[in-house]
């Protein structure tokens, strides 16, 4: 077993199996080493709140029979104009997922952090997946984001990009 | 998602197609920037998009950030004209968005029309830009003209003016075009006697001095084909009419040099590839006679002025092609390692089961070069053009319609609407057809 500590302080016990799925930690603990003396040192996560370990926790748990994803995009799928595919998310993922943009956010910066590339892919797949075939003004509100162009900027902008709009 | 940092926003910009990205883009100040300020990112799209394997797409690139430059220049945003090689403040956001936008506008026709009349009596005063010669097959020499636009030294903008080429010292009266080629530097128009039909030429004229008279590169010859590819001219002409025999000839626009060799019989030569310093050249032999199968010989040779034999012949192939009485087998550039030979049917084609189209790819390796078919069809041919960037090839047939083969094996693109070019915008990619 490993001992995570959240920026809070709170305290997770988590199988060493399932949290190696973080690269970080899997990286650290090998450089302790097998010792039982230090397995039970907690690992300061600093960057990480207790709710939102929590989460990663579930995640690596239910993920942790998968193969690891590394890091190199050499067999990524890609659509027509070079972006990667982001319709297939399975069930239990996309479940995971729901959860509110505040949340999202502090996901992929977890995962960002904790180096798990599997996490990291589905959570910024979800955002990609809440930006495609909108409006920009939908943007704007499903994102918070205030608009800053002045009128004949926007008719600039709007006016170059005719062609994709056309679509 | 404003507080995300770099990293974890290329992660989210992976999973998101051009449309998508650009409608962030249009979301506020802030966005916009964020995205247009990632250079490998547009880069990576565009090549994706428009390879600059395809040479027309080379081009293209070459001249848009010649022209952007210029604007840059006259809008007095940059005090002095930056050099074509320099990477001068150039965005790939833009270029990416120009190029789809001006593919978008010409689907729809959203094109402008220019009206230019009256041609400049002397050279304009500034910098030239770029070129749109007008020199149309069967057209008088002296009825050629070209349209430029032109950054004048006296008003810092952009203005069209027509010129016309100089022909002083060429007896124009009896000639009449055959076909124009033109490039960054030089225009390039080859012509024939109206009554003599064997009796050809060739000149051409630095686009910067076309009220020079023009450096004749051929004057009068029986010649049998000409290419011209990166500054470098071939062409072949008939030595006698009895002897069978035949001369290559290999010039360069911008270098003294002028070679030519009689290297046996061939009827029709295209330029494979070509470097600073030497050349490939493609030639195919076939026998003139009735339609049907007929067994075609092509050679690969390569051309390096600095060696003590110019000309050595690296690969020969042979197939056997269904041809007219009167048509003939032509050889065409594709890329840098793929040329197709084509029939052109003129007239009737018989029933011979031969292709009339033969993909064949060049493969350079330690042992040689190695000439491959990679697929032939049965069409009838009478134009081609090869879209390396899609990785197509557009055939022009008898009926007078373009129909798209596929580059990688010659079958048709069957779900091609060609409503979809219109609708889109965008070419789709093969999947989509």
């Amino acid at each position: 077993m490993v001992k995570l500590t959240s920026s809070e302080g709170t305290e997770f016990d988590v199988e060493r199996s399932v949290i190696e799925r973080s690269l970080l930690i899997k990286n650290l603990l090998d450089d302790v080493g097998e010792s039982d003396t230090c397995a039970y040192t907690p690992i300061p996560l600093p960057n990480v709140s207790g709710p939102i370990l929590a989460k990663v926790i579930e995640y690596c748990e239910h993920h942790r029979n998968d193969p690891v994803v590394g890091h190199g995009d050499a067999d990524a799928e890609l659509d027509a104009s070079g972006a990667r595919v982001s319709d297939e998310i399975d069930e239990w993922d996309m479940e995971f997922c729901k959860v509110d943009q505040g949340t999202l956010f502090e996901m992929i910066l977890a995962a960002n952090y904790l180096d798990i590339r599997s996490m990291l892919d589905l959570t910024c797949k979800t955002v990609a997946n809440m930006i495609k075939n909108k409006t920009p003004e939908e943007i704007r509100k499903t994102f918070n984001i205030t608009n800053d162009f002045s009128p004949e900027e926007e008719e600039q902008v709007q006016r170059e990009n005719a062609w994709c709009e056309d679509r | 998602m404003e507080r995300a940092p770099d990293e974890v926003l290329d992660h989210i910009i992976d999973y998101l197609d051009d449309a998508a990205l650009l409608t962030l883009s249009r979301a506020s100040r802030q966005w916009r920037a964020r995205l247009s300020c990632r250079q490998t990112l547009w880069a990576r799209r565009f090549e994706q998009q428009f390879s600059q394997r395809d040479d027309n797409e080379r081009e293209w690139l070459r001249q848009y950030k010649h022209v952007h430059a210029a604007r840059v220049h006259a809008n007095g945003v940059a005090s002095r004209l930056p050099s074509l090689c320099s990477n001068s403040p150039f965005e790939w956001f833009d270029t990416y968005r120009e190029r789809c936008a001006i593919e978008y506008r010409w689907r729809c026709g959203l094109h402008m029309e220019h009206q230019l009349v009256g041609a400049a009596d002397a050279r304009p005063d500034g910098i030239r830009i770029q070129s749109i010669p007008y020199a149309l097959y069967r057209l008088d020499p002296e009825n050629a003209l070209i349209a430029s636009q032109w950054l004048l030294k006296s008003q810092q903008r952009l203005v069209w003016i027509l010129e016309r080429p100089c022909w002083d010292g060429v007896d124009t009266s009896r000639m009449e075009i055959t076909r124009e080629w033109h490039s960054a530097e030089y225009l390039v128009i080859w012509t024939m006697d109206r009554k003599m039909f064997n009796r050809r030429s060739l000149y051409a004229w630095h686009l910067d001095a076309l009220d020079a008279p023009p450096r004749t590169i051929m004057a009068d010859k029986p010649m049998i084909g000409t290419d011209i590819y990166k500054n470098w001219v071939i062409y072949g002409y008939m030595l006698s009419m009895e002897s069978n025999q035949y001369s290559i000839v290999v010039a360069h626009l911008t270098k003294e040099l002028h070679y030519s060799d009689t290297l046996g019989s061939f009827n029709n030569c295209c330029i494979q590839r070509a470097t600073a310093d030497d050349v490939c050249i493609i030639w195919v032999e076939f026998e003139f006679g009735p339609s049907g199968s007929t067994m075609v010989t092509y050679k690969l040779w390569q051309f390096t002025s600095s060696r003590t034999t110019p000309f050595q012949c690296q690969a020969v192939g042979t197939t056997a092609m269904n041809r007219t009485t009167i048509g003939e087998i032509m050889p065409k550039r594709v890329d840098d390692s793929r040329f197709i030979m084509f029939s052109n049917n003129c007239g009737y084609l018989g029933s011979a089961s031969s292709p009339t189209l033969v993909l064949v790819e060049v493969i350079g390796g330690a042992e040689g070069v190695l000439l491959k078919e990679k697929w032939s069809r049965s069409l009838k041919t009478q134009k081609i053009r090869p879209i390396v960037s899609r990785d197509m090839l557009g055939v022009l047939q008898d009926s007078g319609k373009w129909s798209l083969l596929s580059l990688k094996d010659g079958c048709n693109l069957h779900r091609l609407h060609l409503d979809c070019w219109h609708n889109s915008g965008l070419y789709s990619s093969d999947d989509q057809w």
